[in-house]
């Protein structure tokens, strides 16, 4: 098939460049957010200091690969590397480098100690191994800022390949669908109180308590529903162009209850807003905030998104 | 970065409006992805594999069995809180000393990453290995350990346990979540999953070096 029949299959044509940057400013933040409580202790974390998860000798789902201690000073060249790569990453700062740099260490942590592995630290190992392989900081951050004081003659892109973009978009909308099929797998259907028994431990926030005390029994279950309606459909919601602003709205809503409501688990939320709308925003709305950002840095003042002939 | 011009009749964007359709005579600067096309498709299959996998780990998990544990442990990121929980669940240690006393632990100072909440690294030690016996014996040794560096009255043996708190009835009433003390529990609410026998007890003590 030559490029231009390609093209012309729906799904296939390049995508606006502002997906991938929105992504490879925010979601490096959200991961170190979730990584910070982490690294304030990481002798506890990494090393002898605190309590390991012995070598288990064995196949094991809980320990799918063992990796012993380092010493104290390692751990903590390991946690400032990474804060490190990953801000560089978020600034778009020698990105490939950075991004690589910084999957590498995400996949280390989530593999080193099974006890710290969340799906914030396994999806943002994934995320920034997609960073590393797109031309994430093409066209903003300091990267692009450098290119463009050099060469002033230089275009900024507009756009990049589809499966740069594709792959966050796919990634989202499975997520979703599979959570959804497992949840009906599981107690969604059965239960009508899933949601509700789940406000009652450790995570539980002051504005959990008040809204469990406050908001009806029938609230929680409408709540379930709508939970499973969004994720089980969602790439119906996301794939219909119809749908995808008013998913999007259900979606951040949903991210910002659980983020407010489950204590630790708003980096979760974070990560998973910041993928939602990369993938699926408006571009104009992640136009409108990665310009703003860029003019902060006194480049490319005035300048449109769309090409320079 | 690899810039290519592409001529095509398409939607782009202007900052801070909205998409508006790009002429066919305009021409777009498409960023590629780094390395040559056969490595760029190669990389695409790769995605296209994973995003697949993730989906069918979340729906039932069984790719362990055809894929290495390390790779399909990244595809374990779905389904999140697919049942109903039967009750709040804390995990709680108990020590015994010397002295013949057994006395509530409180391990949190001896774990610091997020000591108040269940991402504690006790709890999610008891909640992944309670039944392992190697990891509890390790994790008897690291709070013996922690404990008796600043304990006058030492501790010679461990049980550790669960708390299996009920949850209340949906639109009731209830307290806000605070850890309370384990004597402030009834006894059928606990749960014990590990501890030291006796005689292992009384042979620390009597050999000493605690």
């Amino acid at each position: 098939m030559n490029e231009g029949a390609e093209a012309r299959i729906s799904g296939y044509e390049p995508q606006p460049v502002e997906r991938i940057e929105f992504i490879r400013v925010l979601a490096p933040l959200a991961i170190l957010g979730f990584l910070s409580s982490r690294f304030v202790h990481v002798a506890h974390w990494l090393t002898g200091v605190g309590f390991v998860t012995p070598d288990l000798g064995k196949h094991d789902y809980r320990q799918p690969l063992y990796i012993p201690p380092i010493p104290v000073w390692l751990a903590v060249v390991v946690a400032a590397t990474t804060v490190v790569s990953g801000v560089a990453t978020s600034l778009g700062y020698r990105t490939r480098v950075a991004s690589g740099v910084f999957a590498a260490l995400l996949a280390y942590l989530a593999l080193a100690d099974r006890l710290e592995a969340f799906t914030v630290n396994k999806l943002g190992t994934v995320v920034a191994i997609a960073l590393f392989a797109a031309p994430s900081g093409a066209r903003y951050g300091v990267d692009a800022f450098i290119r463009e004081k050099r060469a002033t003659e230089s275009r900024r892109p507009t756009h990049v390949t589809w499966g740069n973009v594709r792959f966050f978009q796919v990634l989202v909308m499975l997520m979703y669908f599979s959570s959804g099929i497992a949840k009906m797998r599981g107690d969604w259907l059965t239960s009508s109180n899933v949601i509700w028994s789940h406000l009652h431990d450790s995570y539980q926030t002051g504005l959990t308590h008040w809204l469990a005390v406050s908001v009806p029994a029938a609230g929680w279950t409408f709540f379930q529903y709508a939970t499973l309606i969004y994720e089980g459909g969602a790439p119906l919601w996301y794939g219909m162009r119809k749908t995808r602003l008013p998913a999007l709205v259900v979606g951040l809503g949903m991210h910002g209850a659980i983020g407010l409501m489950f204590g630790p688990v708003i980096w979760f939320s974070l990560l998973m807003s910041v993928l939602v709308l990369g993938s699926f925003a408006p571009v104009a709305w992640l136009s409108r905030f990665l310009e703003s950002a860029w003019k902060l840095t006194g480049a490319g003042a005035g300048e449109a998104s769309s090409p320079s002939p | 970065m690899e810039l290519q011009g592409c001529p095509v009749g398409r939607r782009s964007t202007k900052p801070g409006g909205k998409a508006r359709p790009v002429p066919s005579s305009e021409v777009l600067a498409i960023a590629e992805s780094p390395g040559s096309p056969r490595l760029r498709r190669a990389l695409t299959f790769v995605g296209g594999c994973y995003v697949v996998a993730m989906f069918l780990e979340g729906v039932q998990p069984w790719l362990h069995r055809y894929l290495p544990q390390s790779l399909v442990f990244f595809c374990q990121i779905s389904a999140l809180f697919p049942r109903a929980a039967s009750h709040s669940i804390e995990y709680r240690a108990q020590g015994y000393t010397c002295s013949d006393k057994v006395i509530e632990i409180d391990v949190r100072p001896f774990f610091p990453i997020h000591a108040d909440d269940k991402e504690s690294r006790f709890e999610r030690a008891m909640f992944f290995y309670r039944n392992d016996k190697t990891v509890m014996e390790a994790l008897e040794a690291y709070v013996m350990r922690e404990y008796n560096r600043a304990e006058p009255d030492k501790i010679a043996g461990v049980s550790f346990m669960s708390l299996r708190l009920p949850i209340p009835p949906p639109g009731t009433t209830f307290p806000r979540y605070e850890r309370k003390a384990l004597v402030d529990y009834p006894s059928e609410r606990r749960k014990v999953w590990y501890f030291t026998p006796h005689d292992t007890v009384a042979l620390r003590c009597r050999s000493g070096g605690l």
